[in-house]
C-alpha cells in the first residue's frame, strides 16, 4: 500500500493543476452551503414574521349574498356587528379567543399642540393584544378590559404614530387629541416587521377601546372579525361552524361563502410554508449540482494525470503493484482534493457569516435573512456529499489506471 | 527455474490475427545467462514480457520456479513480479518526479517493507552500482549510463532471482553500455538468472547462452563458452 505522505508528494507536485480544481469544489461547497443556510434561515425567519400577524388567524368582513335563502333575495348585504364575536366564541369550541375590529381610513383628525395630521383610529377589544401580537415598549401596556367596558379614552400608539406626535418625548401617560376628544396612552407597538398587514401597516395605527371608538364615531357595524384557532389543523371545521353559526344569525346559507369575506392566515402560513420549502429543496438541488459540476472537474484532472502518467503507473505495475493499489491510490487523491477544498469552503462560509452577522442591515432584510449559521446537519450533509462524490470522482480515473495493460503503458515508441 | 511449453501469443490487428510468438519451447536453467537476438519485430520483447509475468501467453504454458504462472489473474501475476523479477528496461522508465533513492526503494514500498529498511537498502544497492553520492539526485540530473544503473539498483531492490533486461544498453554509448554489462555478468555471477534482450552480438559473445527469434519462433538456442577475455 502506497503512503498518505507519497499521495500528498504526488499532489504537491501538481499543485497549480490540483490547486484549481480544489478551488472548484471549495466554491461548490460554498455554494451548496450558502445556499441551503439561507434557505433553512429563510425559512424560519418568514415563520417568524408570520407568527407576528397572529397564530392560527381567521378574519372576518362584510360580504353579500350569492343565493336566496329563507325566503330572502339573493344579493343581500351582510355586515357583522358587535354581538358576533361573543356568539362565534361560545358556540365554535376550536376558536381560543375573538375581538372585533373597527378600522377607519387614514382620515381621522388627531393634534398635540402645534402638531395635527390625519391617521388611522382602530377600535378593537382587550383580546385584539394577544390575538394580533401587539407587543407594547417598555412601561407601556396595551388596551384592556376596563379601559373597554368603561369606555375609557385610551390609546395605543404604533411606533410611527409615536414617533410623529412625541418625537423622541416618552408618550405613555401623555395625551393628545382624536377629533378634539383628549386621548391618555397607555402604550406603544414595539416596533416589528411582518409579512402581512391589512388596511394600513400597524406602525401608523392609533389603537382604542371598540366601545369608545364606537361612542366617537357613532358607528356599529364591524370592520373586521379577528377569530384566533387552537388548532392549526382543524381550520376547515372551525371555519364551517364559523358560517353556521354567523349564517344563523344573519341569515344566510353557511355554504354561502360570499355571503361574508373571510381571510385564513392558517392557510397564507400553510402556503408560504410549501412554497419556501419547495424553494429551499430547489435551492438544495441547485447547490448540490455547482458541487458536482466542480466535482467533475476534479474526475477530469485526475483522468488526464493518469493518462499522462499512463508509462509510470505501467513501470509500478512491472515493480509489482497491484491494480487496487494503483487504483485506491487514485480515490484517495480524489477524496483528498475534494475534501480539501469541500472543507476550506465550509470554512469561508463560517466566516462569510461572521462577517454578516456584524453588517447593520436594515431590520426589514434582517427580518428575512435572519442570522444564519453553518449547523451541524448542514456541514455533516456537505461533508457526507463531498466524501461520495470525491470518491466518485477518483472511481473514474482509478478504474482507467487499475485496468491500464502494463505491456501497452510501457511501450517503448 | 522457467519452462515454457508450446507458448504462442497472437494479436488482434484489424481483421487479421498477428502471431507475434508461435510455439515457442524454452527452458532456463536458475543461474543462466541467457541473451535474446532477433532482427526488430521478431518477437524478443514479446517473449520477455510473457516470461516477465507482464502479460498472458494465447497458447501455451509458462511454469516458473515450477509453478504454472499462465493463467494467473492480474493481482497473482503482480505479487510474482514483485517477488520474482526485476525489469531494466531500454529508456529506463524511473519516475521522473523521485530520487534516485525513492526510485530504488519504490518496489520495495509494494512489498510492503517499512520507510526506514526500504532507505536503508536502497541506500546500498546505489552504493553497490557506484551511486552512493546521486542519491538525492532527480533522473534528469543524471546521465543516461547512471539512470540505467539506478535501474539495475531497482530491479536488485526485491533480491529477486530473475532478472530481465530488455535491450539495455540500447540508448547508451558503447563505451557505458560495456559499463552496464559488466554490471549484469556481475548480478549472474552472483547466483541470479539474466535474459537481456540486445542487438549486440559482443555482448552475445560474452554469454554462455543464445536464443535468436525469427518471426515469433526460435530460430536457434546455441550454448557457447563465454568469450569474457
Ligand atoms: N499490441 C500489439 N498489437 C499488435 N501487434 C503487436 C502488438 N505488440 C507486438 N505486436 C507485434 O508482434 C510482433 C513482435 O513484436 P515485439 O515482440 O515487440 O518484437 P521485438 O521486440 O523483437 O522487436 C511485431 O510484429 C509487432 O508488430
Ligand atoms: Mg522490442
Amino acid at each position: 500500500m502506497i503512503g498518505l505522505f507519497d499521495q500528498l508528494r504526488e499532489l504537491w507536485d501538481e499543485r497549480r493543476r490540483v490547486g484549481l480544481v480544489a478551488l472548484g469544489v471549495l466554491w461548490g461547497s460554498l455554494g451548496l452551503t450558502l445556499l441551503v443556510t439561507f434557505g433553512l434561515e429563510f425559512r424560519s425567519a418568514t415563520s417568524a414574521t408570520m407568527i407576528r400577524v397572529g397564530d392560527d388567524l381567521l378574519r372576518f368582513y362584510a360580504g353579500a349574498t350569492t343565493r336566496p335563502f329563507a325566503g330572502l333575495p339573493s344579493g343581500r348585504p351582510i355586515r357583522l356587528v358587535p354581538e358576533d364575536g361573543p356568539a362565534v366564541a361560545a358556540a365554535v369550541p376550536e376558536v381560543r379567543g375573538v375581538s372585533v375590529e373597527y378600522s377607519s381610513g387614514p382620515s381621522t383628525p388627531v393634534r398635540r399642540g402645534e402638531i395635527a395630521f390625519d391617521a388611522r383610529l382602530v377600535g378593537v377589544e382587550a383580546s385584539f393584544g394577544a390575538l394580533r401580537v401587539q407587543i407594547p415598549e417598555p412601561f407601556g401596556r396595551f388596551l384592556s378590559e376596563t379601559d373597554v367596558v368603561e369606555h375609557r379614552r385610551v390609546a395605543f400608539l404604533g411606533d410611527r404614530i409615536r414617533d410623529q406626535l412625541f418625537g423622541s418625548d416618552p408618550a405613555v401617560g401623555e395625551t393628545f387629541d382624536i377629533f378634539g376628544v383628549p386621548f391618555t396612552v397607555v402604550g406603544v407597538l414595539e416596533r416589528k416587521i411582518t409579512g402581512s398587514s391589512y388596511n394600513g401597516r400597524e406602525e401608523d395605527k392609533i389603537v382604542i377601546p371598540a366601545t369608545t371608538y364606537r361612542d366617537l364615531t357613532g358607528r356599529r357595524t364591524l370592520s373586521y372579525l379577528v377569530v384566533g384557532l387552537r388548532e392549526e389543523d382543524d381550520d376547515a371545521r372551525a371555519i364551517d361552524a364559523i358560517y353556521r353559526v354567523l349564517g344563523a344569525r344573519h341569515r344566510f346559507d353557511p355554504d354561502d361563502r360570499d355571503a361574508l369575506g373571510m381571510t385564513n392566515y392558517v392557510e397564507f402560513e400553510r402556503m408560504v410554508g410549501t412554497m419556501v420549502d419547495g424553494n429551499n429543496v430547489l435551492t438544495f438541488l441547485v447547490g448540490v449540482l455547482g458541487l458536482l459540476v466542480s466535482v467533475i472537474g476534479v474526475a477530469n484532472v485526475m483522468y488526464v494525470m493518469v493518462e499522462e502518467r499512463t508509462r509510470e503507473i505501467g513501470v509500478m505495475m512491472a515493480l509489482g503493484a497491484r491494480p487496487w493499489t494503483i487504483a485506491s491510490q487514485r480515490i484517495l487523491e480524489g477524496l483528498l482534493v475534494t475534501l480539501a477544498g469541500g472543507v476550506a469552503g465550509l470554512a469561508l462560509c463560517e466566516g462569510l457569516f461572521a462577517i454578516l452577522d456584524r453588517i447593520p442591515l436594515d431590520p426589514h432584510a434582517r427580518a428575512y435573512l435572519g442570522y444564519p449559521r453553518l449547523s451541524w446537519p448542514v456541514a455533516l450533509t456537505v461533508v457526507s456529499l463531498l466524501g461520495l462524490t470525491g470518491t466518485l470522482a477518483g472511481w473514474v480515473p482509478a478504474r482507467r489506471a487499475a485496468s491500464l495493460d502494463p505491456v501497452e503503458a510501457l511501450r517503448e515508441e | 527455474m522457467i519452462e515454457l511449453r508450446g507458448i504462442g501469443r497472437d494479436y488482434a490487428s484489424g481483421d487479421a490475427t498477428v502471431h507475434a510468438l508461435s510455439d515457442v519451447d524454452l527452458e532456463i536453467e536458475t543461474g543462466e545467462m541467457l541473451t535474446l537476438l532477433g532482427p526488430s519485430g521478431s518477437g524478443k520483447s514479446t517473449l520477455l514480457h510473457l516470461l516477465g509475468c507482464l502479460d498472458r501467453p494465447t497458447h501455451g504454458s509458462y511454469h516458473l520456479l515450477g509453478r504454472d504462472v499462465s493463467r494467473l489473474d492480474r493481482n497473482q501475476l503482480a505479487a510474482v513480479r514483485g517477488e520474482q523479477i526485476g525489469f531494466v528496461f531500454q529508456r529506463f522508465h524511473l519516475m521522473p518526479r523521485s530520487t534516485a533513492l525513492e526510485n530504488v526503494a519504490l518496489p520495495l514500498r509494494f512489498a510492503g517493507v517499512g520507510a526506514r529498511e526500504r532507505r536503508a537498502r536502497a541506500a546500498d544497492l546505489l552504493r553497490r552500482v557506484g551511486l552512493e553520492d546521486r542519491r538525492h539526485h532527480r533522473p534528469a540530473e543524471l546521465s543516461g549510463g547512471q539512470q540505467q544503473r539506478v535501474a539495475i539498483a531497482r530491479a536488485l531492490a526485491a533480491d529477486p532471482p530473475l532478472i530481465l533486461a530488455d535491450e539495455p544498453t540500447g540508448n547508451l554509448d558503447s563505451q557505458v553500455g560495456g559499463e552496464i554489462v559488466d554490471l549484469l555478468l556481475e548480478l549472474h555471477s552472483e547466483g541470479r538468472t539474466v535474459v537481456v534482450i540486445t542487438h549486440d552480438e559482443g555482448l552475445a559473445a560474452r554469454t554462455e547462452r543464445t536464443v535468436r527469434l525469427l518471426d515469433g519462433r526460435v530460430f536457434a538456442d546455441e550454448r557457447v563458452a563465454p568469450d569474457n577475455g
